[in-house]
């Protein structure tokens, strides 16, 4: 009996936050996140900035939306553009969770602790980045960072603690402007279109007032 | 690019998608688990062979051409240079060694992502979205996950003329694709603030017209899109498929190294 308790507290826990509206943020956020990568494109910037809707939904909608934010991103974008995301899907998963924890942990609540999650985030991708480009692509993924890849291994370096030492790299100017775009992007939407979630986790758009009374929140 | 589904004729037209899916997925684990280099190369060119002959024809074989050719020539250049485990030098251009280990690494490698390139190809490019979408909820999946699915290859063309208009509405207020990286990050939040915005408002729409059509209660839905037949054939198929992975995989733990 305890332990279908503990189990159907945990089912509680990751389905409690699935609303009608989070869900219709999820193909938003995946757009977002596609988005992302052609602005990127367009503007000529060095970094990917394929999360914001990820983390965006994460912060909006609580960890698990964004968890499935991130691997609808990668699964559908992995189906019908470029097969070789597929196995990064782990990566968007962590990031989903790990903005959106942080996110109920009040760190979107300031602009410096938003630049800590950029920090955890960096780590969370490095982590699960660098082995599956080790052994789903044996060290290249055909883009432009693949010169910084080539330049560590030539170093002398194990392909494994190369991957590691190239993310490190790679990651960390990408992670903080996602999460500050995200934050600043979020903390603009106008608290009556937030999510319960959303409402808490992130200050509200300058003019408005903390509370919304209940006569003008729309129902979940 | 997109890639879609065009008509066309062929076995692959007329697979069940399940079918597909995993007897695809045995094959992108079978090609990760051979060993050899030599078993590689002749599995990817078998798998290429059939995608080829059961109706993907130079389509499929052009588009795969096409994702995985950058990858390998990043691939082939890296490790025929610098592999790690380097040891015997194949041939000498001028004073750059070509690494035999690293070259056999890098071919490995290149069959493998050919392998994953061609499954998934050969299962989006046979049959249009709605109906793998209606197989995938005739098999269990949430009808919530097809929602996702469809509405996010829906909303892509969308977005992208949003973006065309915000992108341009800012250009007439002067904004600069080709400043220098200081201004064009700037640039980057005056397009992206009120694009995604409009969209996460536009948001609140789609909830409440999904909500008046019952997308929150639970229970079994019916489809405008009827799911393809599955006959026996290819059950039996897709558990042989499973079947001879799992021994391979037993095989590969017990086995010598």
């Amino acid at each position: 009996m305890e332990d279908e308790d503990i189990v159907s507290r945990i089912v509680h826990h990751i389905t409690k936050d699935f609303t009608t509206r989070a869900w219709v943020l999820i193909p938003i956020g995946v757009t977002i996140n596609i988005v992302g990568g052609l602005i990127v494109n367009l503007l000529h910037l060095p970094v990917y900035l394929d999360t914001i809707g990820t983390v965006l939904v994460a912060v909006l909608a609580g960890p698990w939306v964004g968890a499935t934010t991130g691997a609808a991103s990668n699964i559908i974008l992995g189906l019908v553009v470029r097969p070789t995301l597929l196995p990064y899907t782990i990566t968007t998963v962590t990031v989903g969770l790990v903005a959106g924890y942080m996110a109920k942990a009040g760190f979107f609540q300031r602009f410096w602790k938003v630049v800590v999650v950029g920090i955890v985030l960096v780590f969370a991708a490095t982590f699960t980045v660098a082995p599956t480009t080790a052994i789903f692509f044996g060290g290249a993924t055909g883009g432009g960072a693949d010169i910084i890849r080539g330049t560590i291994l030539a170093t002398g370096e194990k392909l494994m603690a190369a991957m590691f030492r190239a993310e490190f790299l790679l990651q960390p100017v990408d992670k903080i402007t996602v999460v500050v775009i995200a934050y600043l992007v979020g903390r603009s939407i106008p608290l009556k279109y937030r999510p319960e979630v959303g409402r808490h986790t992130l200050p509200p758009p300058v003019g408005e007032t903390a509370s919304v009374s209940p006569a003008t929140r729309p129902a979940d | 690019m997109i890639l879609s589904y065009r008509i066309g004729r062929g076995l692959l037209y007329r697979l069940n998608p399940t079918t597909k899916l995993v007897v695809g997925l045995c094959a992108i684990v079978t090609a990760f688990l051979i060993p050899h280099v030599l078993g590689t190369v002749v599995f990817a060119g078998a798998v290429w062979l059939l995608v080829a002959l059961g109706g993907g024809g130079s389509r499929i074989s052009r588009t795969a051409l096409l994702i995985v050719a950058p990858v390998s020539i990043s691939l082939l250049v890296i490790h025929s240079l610098f592999y790690p485990d380097r040891q015997t030098v194949l041939l000498m251009i001028g004073p750059v060694a070509i690494w035999a280990e690293g070259l056999a690494f890098a071919v490995a490698m290149i069959s493998r992502i050919a392998v994953l390139v061609l499954v998934v190809l050969a299962v989006v490019m046979t049959i249009p979205s709605k109906v793998l979408a209606a197989t995938m909820v005739d098999r269990g999946l949430s009808p919530k996950f097809a929602y996702v699915f469809l509405a996010t290859l829906q909303m892509i063309p969308d977005v992208h003329r949003r973006l065309q208009a915000t992108l341009e509405a800012q250009q007439s207020r002067g904004l600069d694709v080709r400043a220098n990286l200081r201004r064009r990050i700037r640039s980057l939040l005056a397009i992206l603030g009120p694009l995604f915005q409009g969209t996460l408002v536009a948001a609140e729409t789609r909830s409440l017209a999904l909500e008046a059509r019952a997308f929150g209660r639970k229970g079994p839905r019916t489809s405008m899109v009827e799911s393809p037949a599955d006959p026996k054939v290819e059950r039996v198929v897709r558990y042989a498929a499973v079947a001879g992975v799992l021994a391979l995989i037993v095989g590969t733990l017990l086995g010598p190294r």
